[in-house]
């Protein structure tokens, strides 16, 4: 039997292809920017996170199901300085997707796109699990979600021209709507100003930079070491020489150490979304800032 | 003071100039690292990594496993302190087209310091109809271990069946082609062609003298378990007069003399004295468990491959009579060639526990069965146990407990104390 390979190929790519077309593929390497191209597609895509909220994402699996998740993108939206480099770089390699190598086409890096902080002069190893590019937590500061939904709408136009006008439209609507909560969390935020507090990692760091927090502890002793017990006393120390009223982690960072530190001190602690699905009500970019000043504000007792 | 440096920089030209061309090789080396690193600020993709493995290791010496044909690398870990295994690897995008990446294994063998150049290959970037090709020298792809690098393994050797059949791991130069299906669940399906040069392949002919059939499939359970299966093929056509391993030749001699009665010399078998088709039938599984999917803290990783391995041609056989009775201590050398058509398998279970970000625990067992002349019923096993420390992403102390029961006579324990670090670009790992 005489069997046409070239036949069965090209078949099967166009009736994989028109399939395709129908709706864009988006892969986002963290919920905050599946959210974000939800806000900014409005159902004209298909979107998929490779992290959730319970996840960190430094440490992350190549997985087969991502490898045929990424296979399938035409865009894939990640952090990025070097946040993802333990696994995006394979997934990249094993898709056999070319439209997802650089982000000359299909490839999105949000700290690409605004300041990022704490870019090292020096990198040493010795400073422990350093990011040479800066934070990439950059999501959890609301002037730079702006920034990123309209360069993020620039990439969507450029992949997908016949849309242009809708993600035009739809970053209008949004930035409207971003604008009111900006000025109301600015006014919540308010008490939260020069607010002391210890935290796990560099996490939030836009987050205290956008609301006047300063955190005066940092629960790893070197970034992406654990807390040691020694490094945990030297803490107890700052926070009952500097008032210290509160500690704050994320949901995929280990309790432990804080909860015996909170005890020691007799100071709350406070788990705060990451991201996406940080906790029940936050479903969305607005929730995730409504929680963060709410649960601050309520940490707190700081009614405003 | 500038006179003084530059003194010195003649010395050390002329003393690399007047060393042997390895020295020289490690110097040109050297000397790209660093100059690529400078020209790292330019061109961030690049990534330069150095992988530095060190240890020591209580073992009786290696002596066979049964009397199966063997490579240099099937004797594991050497006895007392050794550095082993030590890898430079640099790669980097070439342009949207092309990605590319050399590896160069270092090795000491019996003072000598070898380099054994691993991988040096292209891949496309961009091939449409989600083909991938690659060619140059890079690692197979079969099996689970096979393409993956053994300093990112959890133990520190492969285990038995990878040691006796794959001396090691299979890499030749050769090309890929894969395919990844457009399904929701991940098929890759992928064909490779070899030389046939590299043991445990040594293949008659300037032409392909080893090929391949690989596929993989996986998924996710949910978002706490994942899963990956594969099944391979690997196919040689063995030739022992194309055979270049001829040190290993000396060494079975050399333990020979050291006190083996004469019956058991007669009975090994070196590793080129097979002639013929040799395949391998490779089931490999994998599976990954962490809490929320959070790797993080804590995760559990078991894996199993299952070898079966099919030998159809001729074994070369010599057996040394010392005739004593003549006075002149002659030796008559009896060369026969006996026609064999036998069938081996193989196994190894592991499963690795991480229970902080700081340690994991993990145990491995292997068991091979060979077909008569290489073991007459006898079937040779290892069971592991390690238990390691993890500073951070870079480096790793590795305490390791062997029961080794290559040889049917004899039980070794065997401890090993294992450093494995990481110097430069953290590179993305394989599921």
């Amino acid at each position: 039997m005489h069997i046409n390979f070239k036949t069965i190929i090209t078949t099967l790519s166009l009736t994989f292809s028109i399939s395709v077309q129908a709706q864009l593929n988006i892969f986002t390497c963290e919920p905050e920017y599946a959210a974000l191209a939800k806000e900014l597609t409005q159902g004209q895509a298909k979107i998929f996170s490779a992290t959730t909220a319970q996840q960190d994402p430094h440490y992350v699996q190549a997985r087969p199901s991502l490898i045929s998740k990424m296979r399938r993108a035409d865009l894939v939206i990640c952090a990025g300085a070097e946040l993802e480099a333990g696994w995006l770089p394979m997934l990249q390699m094993k898709s056999h997707n070319r439209d997802v190598q650089s982000t000359d086409k299909g490839l999105f890096f949000a700290s690409d796109h605004v300041e990022n902080f704490d870019i090292p002069v020096t990198v040493d190893r010795s400073m422990g699990d350093v990011h040479a590019l800066g934070n990439p937590h950059v999501h959890l500061d609301p002037h730079r979600v702006l920034i990123l939904a309209q360069a993020l709408t620039k990439k969507l136009i450029q992949i997908d021209g016949d849309h242009r006008e809708q993600y035009q439209q739809n970053l209008d609507n949004f930035s409207q709507k971003w604008h009111v909560a900006l000025n109301k969390w600015q006014t919540q935020a308010a008490p939260l100003k020069g607010i002391k507090v210890i935290a796990y990692h560099s996490t939030f760091r836009y987050l205290f930079e956008f609301l006047n927090i300063e955190q005066v502890g940092d629960l790893e002793p070197k970034p992406g070491m654990p807390p040691t017990s020694k490094h945990l006393l030297s803490l107890l120390k700052t926070i009952k020489n500097q008032q210290v009223p509160l500690v704050v982690y994320s949901a995929y960072q280990d309790d432990k150490g804080v909860k015996w530190l909170t005890e020691k001190a007799d100071i709350t602690n406070l788990q705060l979304p990451y991201t996406i699905g940080g906790n029940e009500q936050v479903t969305d970019l607005f929730s995730l800032f409504n929680q963060h000043i709410q649960l601050l504000t309520d940490a707190l007792a700081l009614k405003s | 003071m500038f006179g003084d440096d530059f003194k010195k920089l003649q010395f050390l030209q002329t003393y690399f100039l007047e060393k042997q061309m390895k020295l020289k090789t490690l110097f040109v080396i050297l000397s790209c690292v660093v100059a690529t690193n400078y020209a790292n600020a330019a061109v961030k993709d690049i990534n330069i990594s150095a992988i530095i493995n060190a240890g020591y290791t209580e073992r009786s010496p290696f002596e066979g496993v049964a009397n199966y044909q063997l490579g240099e690398h099937a004797a594991g870990l050497s006895t007392g302190f050794w550095t082993d295994h030590s890898e430079l690897t640099i790669s980097s995008p070439i342009d949207d087209q092309f990605f590319g990446k050399i590896s160069l294994a270092i090795d000491e063998h019996e003072g000598a310091v070898e380099f054994e150049l691993e991988e040096a290959f292209i891949q496309t970037l961009s091939l449409p109809y989600d083909l991938s090709f690659r060619a140059g020298r890079f690692l197979s792809n079969v099996g689970y271990l096979n393409g993956k690098h053994a300093h990112t393994d959890s133990f520190a050797d492969r285990p038995l069946i990878y040691r006796t059949f794959m001396n090691g791991h299979y890499y030749d130069d050769g090309a890929r082609l894969s395919w990844l299906a457009p399904t929701d669940l991940y098929l890759e399906l992928g064909t490779e062609l070899f030389k046939g040069a590299k043991i445990p392949a040594y293949a008659s002919g300037k032409g392909i003298g080893a090929h391949s059939f690989f596929a993989k499939t996986g998924g996710d359970f949910n978002i706490e378990h994942s899963w990956q299966l594969g099944f391979s093929y690997l196919g040689f056509n063995n030739d022992e007069g194309q055979c270049s391993a001829h040190h290993e030749h000396n060494e079975h001699e050399e333990h020979e003399t050291e006190g083996h009665s004469a019956d058991e010399h007669s009975e090994m078998i070196n590793v080129c004295d097979f002639s013929g088709q040799q395949d391998y039938f490779i089931v490999d599984g994998v599976w990954k468990w962490a809490p929320n999917g959070n790797y993080k803290y804590q995760n559990f990783t078991f894996s199993a491959e299952y070898f079966d391995i099919q030998q159809k041609g001729e074994l070369h056989h010599e057996e040394d009579e010392h005739h004593d009775e003549i006075r002149h201590h002659e030796f008559v050398e009896e060369e026969h060639h006996d026609a064999i058509n036998v069938d081996h398998s193989g196994f190894y279970v592991s499963g690795v526990y991480q229970f902080t970000p700081n340690w994991a625990a993990g145990i491995r067992y292997s068991e091979i069965t060979l077909d008569a002349p290489y073991s007459d019923g006898f079937k040779p096993s290892v069971s592991t146990a390690m238990i390691e420390w993890r500073n951070s992403h870079f480096s790793t102390v590795r305490l390791q407990y062997s029961h080794d029961k290559s040889l049917e006579n004899e039980t070794d324990n065997q401890i090993t104390l294992q450093f494995v670090m990481a110097l430069g670009a953290h590179s993305a790992h394989q599921f």
